[in-house]
């Protein structure tokens, strides 16, 4: 425990968790047609790693669960997503622009792995009513099955959403200040770089 | 304020006959014992607790819209040949209609129920009665932190917005411009949160956090003795409903 958790690890997730809250809210302020709520997870992920990453991921949707339960079964999403970013910012693939998007595109199937057998299966293909869910009913009167309607769009909502996340935690950690960012895990990693 | 007969229960066992209660919808899979059960059985509870209101606003929106969408999409494109009813595309089937009250019935009985729990639990009851039970208090503090930090953040991201907009930011128009408006919004506000950790980790760590000896509590909770026995009462009853359903002979399908 203690070698995933220092303090400042502690504190950086509920940090994140509200950022993943606020960065939903604000993509529907703005009417953007995205989530946007995973900007707090990959920022873990690229400073503390996959374990960190994961529990912000799961927490954010615990808490999001407590004012509508049908939102628990996600957190499967943004613990895959969160474990999937961890383990390439490990690896280093936050410091270049070519493997951050790379790893986007893990992220990107990571998300649509879970998410589309959780919403076709626990949820009859609904994701709770939005407008994921006019887009699969508009793809089911069209003649198609299920899966491949739920997957179809999936794919709309989630394609641009992730790569956006991804690129937004690659520029935040290069405007982080250096004192902070030493502190975290793999926070000397950036530090380098940037030297 | 006088507490009602759930909300004076201990939070944990309130979970655990939530979640009970859901296991058991899933395995027994009958679209009554969500609808004629748990549902009224719920209302029943939050009505006796004084909560109501809230409560049924509450559960009402969160089933109405997503409800009629599984009902739409199960019932008319689920692929039979009993069809009842036709009207152009739409195709009213037997086997469609079935799966559809399973399903919301299934989630019905998850959300009525944790809903509930959560309406009439304190979420720091229920974090020190976690605790008390063997989570370590760095989790607790992830959980009770994030509640606290949602609306504080959200707070301040307004008044970055309306700050960023005073120098010009456009947060109106295509969705270009509104894409645009989102990292000036939202930038600042991550890295002003993120340098502020090391004051707070200071803060924490002058008060003991990392310290690994036995904590103790300042809210005094305790599981009285109905608390300590009801979940075995539900995890029987549950038991037995699910060898009525399942053993031939007995009741069974």
């Amino acid at each position: 425990m203690k070698k995933y958790f220092g303090t400042m690890t502690l504190i950086l997730i509920p940090i994140a968790i509200a950022v993943n809250f606020i960065g939903g809210q604000l993509a529907s302020i703005l009417k953007l047609p995205m989530y946007l709520d995973m900007i707090g997870t990959i920022l873990v992920a690229a400073v503390a790693g996959p374990v960190p990453a994961m529990v912000a991921g799961g927490v954010t949707n615990l808490i999001l669960g407590l004012s509508s339960p049908t939102w628990i079964p996600y957190a499967i999403v943004q613990i895959a997503c969160g474990a999937v970013a961890g383990y390439a910012a490990q690896k280093g693939a936050f410091k270049s622009f070519k493997w951050t998007a790379l790893t986007s595109i893990g992220i990107w199937a990571a998300a649509l792995l879970t998410a589309v057998p959780i919403t076709t299966i626990l949820f009859g293909g609904i994701a709770g009513g939005g407008g994921g869910s006019v887009i699969t009913a508009f793809f089911l009167t069209t003649g198609q099955g299920l899966w491949e309607s739920v997957a179809s769009s999936a794919l709309i909502t989630e394609t641009v959403d992730k790569f956006l996340s991804t690129f937004i935690v690659f520029f935040l950690v290069r405007s982080l200040p250096v004192s902070t960012l030493v502190k975290f895990p793999l926070g000397k990693m950036y530090v380098k770089d940037s030297e | 304020m006088k507490k009602g007969i759930v909300s004076k229960m201990y939070p944990l066992s309130k979970l655990i006959i939530a979640l009970l209660l859901g296991i058991t919808s899933i395995v027994v899979h009958q679209w009554q014992f969500g609808y004629f059960v748990v549902l009224p059985v719920m209302f029943m509870l939050a009505l006796v607790d004084g909560k109501f209101k809230s409560y049924s606003k509450k559960v009402l929106s969160a089933m109405i819209i997503f409800f009629l969408f599984i009902f739409l999409v199960q019932a008319f494109f689920t692929p039979s040949s009993n069809i009842i009813w036709e009207w152009k595309f739409l195709k009213l089937s037997v086997e469609g209609l079935d799966k559809a009250l399973n399903l919301t019935s299934t989630i019905s009985v998850f959300l009525t129920t944790l809903l509930l729990v959560f309406e009439t639990t304190n979420i720091t009851d229920l974090m020190v009665s976690l605790q008390k039970t063997g989570m370590p208090n760095s989790a607790a503090y992830v959980f009770l932190a994030s509640l606290q930090m949602i609306p504080e953040m959200s707070k301040r991201s307004k008044v970055i917005m309306q700050a960023q907009r005073a120098r010009g930011i456009e947060t109106e128009g295509n969705m270009w411009v509104r894409t645009k408006a989102f990292f000036p919004t939202l930038s600042p506000l991550i890295i002003s949160s993120i340098t502020d950790i090391g004051d707070k980790a200071a803060t924490l760590e002058a008060r003991a956090f990392s310290s690994s000896n036995p904590n103790s509590f300042y809210r005094d909770l305790s599981a009285r003795r109905i608390d300590k026995i009801l979940p075995w009462l539900i995890l029987l009853a549950c038991v037995l409903y699910m060898v009525w359903v399942f053993v031939p002979g007995i009741g069974g399908m």
